[in-house]
């Protein structure tokens, strides 16, 4: 009896990517709902499954800044990073945690590495919307820059 | 005068008919002068208009919304939320500055009743003080409004990029 092949690179147990993508749009409509500890219980159930991917991390990462808890949101974001460090989309989600925390420089310094590592990708385009707001004055601008 | 001498006829004298000296057209000076004053008009015409729609623009101050209202709005997602309920994110704070303190010229009625020149050229005074302060109120309404609308753009912006960011990337997990 052959093993069922996974869609998913490294998943604990074989998975379609269909699968994974419900559970991911799950965790995101619970999210939008304000349903935080539902989309929590998800998403660590999709990080466990799919411990490779930095994409149930980054939305670990964004379950915790859209509760304002940014300090944190930087901490699975890192984790994300760590996962693909050559990916622009978890660098531009440390640079958005670092602006909405007041830590400028650092923030610009991550957005430019997101612009830098795939100009022409999500995390790209996603950074360069955060440096506009940045420039806009909307963010960035209560505490001095770390 | 002209003299016509025939040698073939008695000689006669030939006056051409005296007309009127063809007065010249209108001056390069005097249609400058004309121009100015056509100019003149205009400009006064435009500035009652102007006058007339300036103190309404208190009402637009109105409509200013800002971006904290993400929160209040029904279909406003969490991601929003985050963006607006930070504090980090500071709108609608200039608008609301001169538009609630904009008064329509209520008390700028100017005060003729007294009769006396002295009284009425103060009086005019005191209304021409009082549109200035109106108008320096409408230009910061209008300068906080234009601020607030960039801002408002570029959070909507960067939401937007976010949201289809997340929505590839859920697409694309492998």
């Amino acid at each position: 009896m052959t093993e069922p092949k996974s869609d998913i690179a490294g998943s604990l147990v074989p998975m379609t990517k269909q699968q994974a993508v419900l559970m991911l749009e799950a965790a995101y409509l619970w999210m939008d709902l304000g349903k935080f500890e539902n989309a929590r219980e998800l998403l660590v159930g999709a990080a466990a499954l799919m411990p490779k991917s930095e994409v149930p991390q980054i939305a670990l990462g964004t379950l915790e800044f859209n509760q304002g808890r940014y300090d944190k949101s930087l901490q699975v974001f890192r984790r994300a990073q760590q996962l693909a460090p050559r990916s622009s989309l978890p660098r531009a989600h440390c640079g958005e945690a670092l602006l909405f925390m007041g830590k400028v420089n650092e923030a610009m310094k991550e957005l430019k590495v997101a612009l830098d590592l795939e100009p022409e990708s999500d995390g790209a385009r996603f950074a360069q919307a955060l440096i506009e707001l940045k420039e806009s004055g909307a963010v960035g601008a209560s505490k001095a820059g770390g | 005068m002209v003299v016509k001498i025939d040698s073939s006829l008695p000689n006669r004298v030939s006056m051409s008919v005296t007309t009127g000296r063809q007065s010249q057209g209108s001056t390069f000076g005097e249609k400058v002068s004309s121009g100015l004053q056509a100019a003149g008009s205009a400009i006064a015409s435009g500035a009652s208009l102007v006058g007339g729609v300036m103190p309404g623009a208190g009402v637009v101050s109105a409509a200013v919304s800002s971006v904290s209202s993400l929160t209040n709005m029904p279909g406003s997602s969490a991601s929003a939320a985050g963006y607006s309920a930070t504090g980090v994110v500071t709108l609608g704070g200039g608008a609301t500055t001169g538009g609630s303190t904009v008064s329509t010229g209520g008390t700028a009625t100017p005060n003729l009743t007294g009769g006396a020149t002295t009284n009425q050229v103060g009086a005019m005074n005191t209304e021409l003080a009082s549109m200035t302060a109106e108008n320096s109120k409408l230009l910061q309404v209008q300068i906080a409004l234009q601020r607030e609308n960039q801002t408002f753009t570029s959070v909507s912006n960067a939401l937007k990029t976010k949201h289809d960011t997340v929505k590839n990337t859920i697409g694309n997990v492998h």
